[in-house]
C-alpha cells in the first residue's frame, strides 16, 4: 500500500507494480524502500520481533520515548507493511521464502555473510526465484579489509572524507549535524536496485551491493581529484567552504548567517555592486582567482563587515533579485515556514499516533500524477501485518499454529 | 540494463551532469551538450589573462569526474539551425537532462510542455534550485545554497560557533543521485504506458529529506534542532579525538560508543583503566554526564597513536571507530584499493588520474567507466555524422554558421 494523495490512485504511480521486501534496518535501508514506496511499490517491511532498532531513536514526539513515537520511523517508514520474523530461526527464514516468491527486490542491511548463511542471498536463492533482484546495503561492502568494522554514520563519513576538511583550522574537525551519508547511500540503493530491475529481462535478478563509504568517497571528488590534478590538500576553513575557493561559505547577518558564495567571476561583481562598492572590481587584489586566494582575509573581511549589518531573510531577498546564488542560512523552524514550500504545497501530513505532523514531502514530482501535499498512510506498528501477509501468501497455518518465532505485533 | 538508453545532457555543475553520469554507468549512452559561447560553467570562468588555447576550461577536477563516460558535443541552441539539429537528436534519445533556470529555459525554447508534446516518449529530467512554482521559482542556486535552505547547513558546526557547510555542496549530490533514480523510475513506467514523463526536480525538495533526522526535531518538540558538535543525543562518549600528527598535518579518529554494550568493549581498549570503571559511566546519561572527563581521557589515549593505529585497536575490540581521511589518505585507504573503488582514467590534457569508480556493483551487468570527460566540442562532428548522417559540407556549414565550435568563446 502506498501513501495515497487525493487526485491519484496508486495504480498510475510509476512503480505500482513493483512489490519490495525490505528486511534491512536502520536509515539507509529505509530511505531506500521509502524512496520505492513513495513512487508506487508495495513495500513489505520484515522486521525482528523485538523490531527495527530505529524504532526506539529520536526525534521522538514531544520529547516522549516510545514504541510508535519516533518521528524517523514513522516516516520512514510510512505506508508500507509490517511483518515480524526472526530470521535467526529456521522457521522464519523458511516464512521470508515464501513471501520471496511474489517479490521482485529483496532488500537488506545483513552483515557481509549474513544473508549468505540463511541461504538468502542472490546466488542461494537464483535457481526459485531466477528474477529477483537483491539489494544489500552495508556499511563498507561484503569483501575487504573494513568488512567486519563497526560503524556509523560518523565513523563513515570520516573514512569517506567528509570531516577532514570541516571546521575550524584550531579545532579538531567537526562531524555533519545530519546522518547525511545514510541518506545518501540510501539513494544509491535505490538506483542499484532499478539498475538491476532494468536489466531483469536480459539477465535475470542479480546481486546489488552497496557500501556506504563508497558512497561517500564518491561524494569527495571534489578533493581527491583536485588532489591529484594539484598536488594540494583541502584542508578546514572554518566559514568557508573550502581552503582552496575563497568567499564561497558563510558570513554574519544582524540577525544570523548568510550563504556568500562568490563561485564566478561576475558574482564576485554583482556583489561589490549590492554593496555599493563597485570600484572594488578594479582592484588588483579580487581580479583573478590566484589573487583572491592570497587575499582571502581581506576579502572575507571586506564582504562580512557589510554583510553583519543586513538583516539576513532580506540579504537572500535582494541578492537573488540581482541573479545571485546567495542565501540565508534558515533554522528548522524558518524552512518549515518557507513561503516558498507553502506555496508549492510541499509538506507532507503523516498521522502519528492521535496527531498529523508535517513532513518532508517528494522529493521529485512527476507532471500530471504526483503532486505535492499528501496525506500518508501511518508507518505499521510492530508486526501489524504479519497474519495478512502471510497468510496471503499462503502460511497462514504455520504462522498461527507451528511457529513460534512468527508473531503478530 | 539501459544498452539503447541515450541521454542528452544540457545541464551544467554538478547535479544534472551527475544524475547523466550515474545512468551512464549502467550502459546508457550519454551526449553531453554544450555551446562555444556557454560552455559549462563548471568548467570554471574564462580566465582574466587567458591566452590563446589556453587550457584551464580543461583542467577542471569536478568537471572531469562527473563528465566521464560521455561524449561531447557543442550546439548553439540560440541560433535557429542549432535548434533544429538539436531536435533532430532528441528525436533519436530517450532522456534529456536540464538544469537551466527559467529565464535561460525560455530563451533556449527547453519549455517542458513543448518538449513533451513533440518527443511524447521524452523522459525529461528539470532540475531547478527551488521549483518551477511559487514566489521564489526563478531564484538560483549552487550546492551550498540548496543545503543550507534545506536546514542541512544550520545542524552543522561547533555548539558555540556559526554554521558550517558540508565539505560538498551537499544539495548537488543528493539531487544527483535522485535524479538518476527519477529517471530510471520513469523509463521503467515507459515500457508499461509508452509514454515519457516530465520529472520536475526542485534541488531543495530533493535535499530536504536527507536532513530529516534533525529537521523532524522541529516537528516533534516545536524546538530547532541544536549543532551538537561532535557529540550525539544517543551515543556517548562520541567524538573526533587527536591522534599523532602525520605529514606536519593533524589527525584524527572518530569514535562512536553506540550504546551500554559498547562501553565495555571501549573500557577494555583503552586498557581498563582505573577511571573507566566507575559505574555510573555504565549507563549512557553517566557517560552523558561525564563527556568532558571522558573527552580527556579518550584524547590522551589517541594522541599517543595514529589514526589508523587508533582505529585499527579500536575495532579489534569491537568499538566503531573511522580514521579522518584526508583526500590523499583516501586515495590510498587499503579498504578502498582492496575494493579497486578508485579507477584510473586518461585524460587528454590533464593524463591519468584515479577518479572515484561506481559506488553501486551489479553482479551480472557491472557498471563500467569507460572514458574522460569529453573536452569542449570534442565529438561533435563525429556524432553529427554517426547518428544524424551529417556529411563534411553539412557540418562545415554548421560550423561556419557558429552552431558548433570547440574552442571556447565566452565572455566573461
Amino acid at each position: 500500500m502506498s501513501p495515497e494523495s487525493a487526485s491519484t490512485s496508486t495504480m498510475e504511480l510509476p512503480l505500482a507494480p513493483l512489490r519490495v521486501i525490505d528486511a534491512s534496518s536502520g536509515i539507509a535501508g529505509g530511505f531506500c524502500s521509502k524512496l520505492l514506496a513513495q513512487y508506487g511499490a508495495t513495500v513489505v517491511k520484515v522486521e525482528p520481533p523485538w523490531g527495527d532498532p530505529l524504532r526506539s531513536a529520536g526525534p521522538f514526539l514531544d520529547d516522549e520515548p516510545g514504541p510508535e513515537r519516533s518521528l524517523l520511523f514513522n516516516w520512514l517508514h510510512s505506508g508500507k507493511q509490517s511483518v515480524a520474523l526472526d530470521l535467526e530461526s529456521t522457521g522464519g527464514v523458511r516464512s521470508l521464502r515464501r513471501l520471496l516468491a511474489g517479490a521482485d527486490v529483496l532488500l537488506d542491511s545483513a552483515a557481509p555473510g549474513g544473508m549468505r548463511s540463511r541461504g538468502l542471498d542472490q546466488a542461494s536463492l537464483e535457481a526459485s526465484l531466477p528474477r529477483l533482484v537483491c539489494t544489500s546495503i552495508t556499511p563498507f561492502g561484503q569483501d575487504g579489509p573494513y568488512a567486519g568494522y563497526e560503524a556509523t554514520f560518523g565513523v563513515l563519513q570520516a573514512l569517506g572524507g567528509w570531516v577532514h576538511a570541516m571546521g575550524e583550522r584550531e579545532r579538531p574537525p567537526v562531524i555533519t549535524g545530519s546522518a547525511l551519508g545514510l541518506f545518501m547511500t540510501g539513494v544509491y540503493g535505490a538506483v542499484g536496485t532499478m539498475a538491476a530491475l532494468e536489466a531483469v529481462d536480459e539477465v535475470g535478478g542479480q546481486a546489488v551491493e552497496v557500501a556506504a563509504q563508497e558512497a561517500i568517497a564518491a561524494a569527495a571528488m571534489f578533493d581527491t581529484v583536485r588532489f591529484q590534478y594539484t598536488g594540494v590538500e583541502r584542508e578546514r576553513a572554518g566559514r568557508s567552504f573550502s581552503s582552496l575557493i575563497p568567499l564561497v561559505g558563510i558570513q554574519p547577518a544582524r540577525d544570523g548567517w548568510c550563504g556568500v558564495h562568490v563561485l564566478l567571476s561576475w558574482h564576485l561583481g554583482r556583489l561589490f555592486e549590492a554593496m555599493g562598492r563597485p570600484e572594488l572590481r578594479d582592484d588588483p587584489r579580487f581580479r583573478s582567482p590566484e589573487a583572491r586566494e592570497a587575499n582571502a582575509e581581506a576579502l572575507d573581511a571586506l564582504v562580512g563587515g557589510w554583510t553583519r549589518r543586513q538583516d539576513a531573510v532580506s540579504f537572500y531577498h535582494a541578492s537573488q533579485g540581482r541573479g545571485l546564488p546567495f542565501n540565508f542560512v534558515p533554522t528548522a523552524a524558518q524552512v518549515y515556514a518557507s513561503p516558498q514550500l507553502e506555496a508549492r504545497d510541499y509538506w507532507d501530513a503523516l498521522p502519528v499516533g492521535e496527531r498529523t505532523v508535517r513532513v518532508p514531502g517528494l522529493p521529485f514530482r512527476l507532471a500530471g500524477s504526483l503532486e505535492g501535499g499528501r496525506g500518508l498512510a501511518p508507518a505499521p506498528s510492530l508486526g501489524e501485518h504479519t497474519r495478512a501477509v502471510l497468510a496471503a501468501a499462503g502460511i497462514a497455518e504455520a504462522a498461527s499454529a507451528e511457529s513460534p518465532e512468527v508473531r503478530d505485533g | 540494463m539501459a544498452e539503447r538508453m541515450r541521454v542528452l545532457d544540457l545541464s551544467q555543475g554538478w547535479a544534472g551532469p551527475m544524475a547523466a553520469y550515474m545512468l551512464s554507468l549502467f550502459g546508457a549512452e550519454v551526449i553531453k551538450i554544450e555551446a562555444a559561447r556557454y560552455y559549462d560553467w563548471w568548467r570554471g570562468s574564462p580566465h582574466p589573462d587567458a591566452q590563446p588555447g589556453d587550457q584551464r576550461h580543461e583542467s577542471a577536477p569536478n568537471h572531469n569526474s562527473i563528465n566521464r563516460n560521455k561524449r561531447g558535443i557543442t550546439i548553439d541552441l540560440q541560433i535557429p539551425e542549432g535548434q533544429s539539429l538539436f531536435h533532430e537528436l532528441l528525436a533519436m534519445s530517450d532522456v534529456l537532462v536540464e538544469n537551466y533556470p527559467p529565464r535561460v529555459v525560455r530563451k533556449l525554447g527547453l519549455e517542458p510542455a513543448g518538449l513533451t508534446a513533440r518527443h511524447p516518449r521524452l523522459v525529461l529530467l528539470s532540475l531547478s534550485a527551488f521549483g518551477d512554482s511559487g514566489p521564489e521559482k526563478d531564484y538560483v542556486a549552487i550546492g551550498t545554497t540548496v543545503e543550507s535552505m534545506a536546514g542541512i547547513t544550520a545542524t552543522n558546526g561547533y555548539p558555540d560557533g556559526p554554521p558550517l557547510l558540508t565539505t560538498n555542496a551537499y544539495g548537488d549530490p543528493a539531487s544527483g543521485a535522485l535524479g538518476a533514480f527519477a529517471v530510471l523510475t520513469a523509463i521503467r513506467e515507459r515500457r508499461r504506458t509508452g509514454q515519457g514523463r516530465h520529472i520536475a526536480l526542485s534541488e531543495l525538495e530533493t535535499a530536504i529529506p536527507h536532513g530529516a533526522d534533525r529537521l523532524l526535531e522541529y516537528a516533534a518538540t516545536g524546538r530547532n534542532p541544536r549543532r551538537y558538535g561532535n557529540r550525539h543525543p544517543s551515543m556517548a562518549p562520541h567524538g573526533v579525538y587527536p591522534c599523532r600528527s602525520a605529514n606536519g598535518s593533524d589527525r584524527f579518529v572518530v569514535i562512536a560508543c553506540r550504546d551500554d554494550a559498547d562501553w565495555p568493549r571501549l573500557r577494555a581498549a583503552l586498557g581498563d583503566p582505573e577511571w573507566a570503571r566507575e559505574p555510573l559511566l555504565e549507563t549512557l546519561e553517566g557517560r552523558r554526564a561525564a563527556h568532558d572527563l571522558i573527552d580527556e581521557r579518550v584524547g590522551a589515549w589517541t594522541a599517543s597513536r595514529s589514526h589508523r593505529e587508533a582505529m585499527e585497536e579500536l575495532q579489534s575490540a569491537g568499538v566503531a571507530a573511522g580514521a579522518v581521511l584526508s583526500a590523499s589518505e583516501i586515495l590510498a585507504d587499503p579498504h578502498l584499493q582492496a575494493r579497486g573503488f578508485h579507477v584510473a582514467v586518461e585524460h587528454p590534457v590533464m593524463g591519468s588520474a584515479l577518479y572515484p569508480g561506481p559506488a553501486i556493483r551489479l553482479s551480472k551487468t557491472p557498471a563500467r567507466i569507460t572514458g574522460p570527460a569529453p573536452l569542449l566540442g570534442q565529438h561533435t562532428e563525429e556524432v553529427l555524422k554517426e547518428l544524424l548522417g551529417k556529411s563534411d559540407d553539412e557540418i562545415a556549414t554548421l560550423q561556419r554558421l557558429g552552431v558548433w565550435s570547440k574552442e571556447p568563446a565566452r565572455k566573461g
